[in-house]
């Protein structure tokens, strides 16, 4: 199969890639545009350290093929940080030690991207069950949820329950 | 999967992909035949439907569809992807044929309607045919006073369920008038299987406990499961009788709610 042009818009930026049809927007990420700080973990849809948000909603860019994401919002971990100040998740990752080896924190701050922007004031249920996908080998999920309510809290105002 | 595809060399002889994301066929629509859900609505995008959400007798769809988790799949997974994709052991298979969906297909020889349960033909085997695709998938209109729902085991999300179960009930003057049990595919040979005894000896009856947990005791009794290495057949006729008995219950409580 041939090599198609499509344009992505990634972070705000629009950036034309040659792509294969069934080409994974991860590969297309990592290996085109350079963007490593999304994962590829198990390939299969499993452990969410590819999670990247499209149009809003939080995918696994292994499972979706890059054409698919053609004229939708592509948002990428390096994508949230503003005017080289971290997102308040980045912060509050940091800060309450959700972070051990790093693999999956990308990924999971993707999600938790997603949970604060439709739902800025979650409950610990809401940030669990949007937590799901993505899996964490090292630090015992304690200290990421505790610190999505506080990003939540920061960035919200208010606390949550 | 089509990654799948490509890594596992079954993609050499393809030139050309056509991608039916862009047909606009994600909907969820309702008319006078009843539900119609186009083939690329997403999983999440089906569960914040009113249509889907507003009838209890289609509980057994929204049941099946919240069962896929976690949110990064549903917010990926289509109705269309799920159906032709030929694995009977999804969940949506046996939800939809409880529910009796129609799968409409369309391709260069025109268009057909096929019952769901003669799309699935056994393990990667459907119906459709070389040139043909999903356009959406047709619920007819459930009578009133119609329940379904939708139960699985499973040891985690990623892996097959042990057993899946979708039933539905129509009540007419609070008897059972209509009734259907349907075992998910893969574990009761490859498609999923409705335990068709254990249904007609529910119709007529008044629905009750009682009533609910023969039913449930005759569809585990009568319905062959599979020994594999996710659970013994034995372990599954136990389970059985729990999921048949809990979905028939949801059933029967949500047709006492649904209004046509």
């Amino acid at each position: 199969m041939k090599y198609q042009t499509i344009r992505l818009r990634v972070n705000g930026e629009e950036r034309d890639v040659a792509v294969k049809p069934f080409e994974r927007l991860n590969d297309v990420l990592r290996a085109t545009l350079l963007l490593t700080g999304t994962k590829r973990g198990c390939d299969t849809g499993g452990c969410g350290a590819c999670t990247v948000i499209v149009g809003g909603r939080p995918v696994y860019s292994c499972m979706m093929p890059a054409i698919q994401a053609e004229g939708k919002e592509i948002v990428t971990i390096e994508g949230i940080a503003r005017d080289g100040k971290l997102d308040p998740i980045q912060e509050a990752m940091i800060r309450h030690g959700g972070i051990q080896c790093g693999f999956c924190t990308p990924g999971v701050i993707m999600s938790a991207k997603a949970l604060l922007a439709s739902n800025p004031r979650p409950t610990e249920a809401d940030i669990r069950e949007a937590l799901a996908g993505n899996l964490c080998r090292c630090t015992g999920y304690v200290k990421i949820i505790e610190a999505v309510m506080m990003a939540a809290e920061q960035s919200g105002g208010r606390k949550a329950r | 999967m089509l990654y799948e595809f490509e890594s596992r060399g079954l993609l050499s002889g393809v030139t050309i992909l056509i991608d039916i994301s862009k047909l606009g066929l994600d909907y969820v629509k309702e008319d006078s035949s009843g539900l119609r859900i186009g083939a690329s609505t997403t999983f999440t995008d089906a569960l914040r439907s009113r249509q889907i959400n507003s009838r209890p007798a289609f509980g057994a769809l929204a049941d099946a569809l919240s069962a896929i988790r976690p949110v990064q799949v549903r917010n990926v997974a289509t109705l269309g992807g799920a159906i032709c994709s030929g694995l009977p052991v999804l969940d949506l298979p046996p939800a939809s044929v409880a529910v009796r969906a129609k799968i409409a297909l369309a391709g260069s020889r025109g268009r057909r309607t096929l019952d769901v349960e003669d799309f699935f033909l056994g393990f990667l085997e459907t119906a459709l045919k070389r040139g043909e695709f999903l356009m959406e998938v047709r619920v007819p209109r459930p009578p009133a006073h119609t329940g379904s729902a939708f139960q699985k085991l499973e040891t985690n999300s990623v892996d097959w369920a042990v057993l899946s179960v979708a039933t539905s009930v129509t009540l007419t003057n609070d008897k059972v008038s209509n009734a259907r049990i349907v075992f998910g595919g893969g574990v009761v040979g490859a498609v999923p299987r409705r335990a068709t005894e254990a249904e007609e000896a529910m119709v007529e009856a008044a629905a009750t406990e009682d009533v609910i947990g023969r039913a449930a005791e005759e569809a585990s009794r009568s319905t062959e499961f599979a020994d594999d290495e996710r659970a013994s057949a034995d372990y599954r006729r136990q389970v059985a009788r729990v999921l048949v008995r809990e979905s028939l219950a949801n059933s029967v409580e949500r047709a006492r709610r649904d209004k046509g």
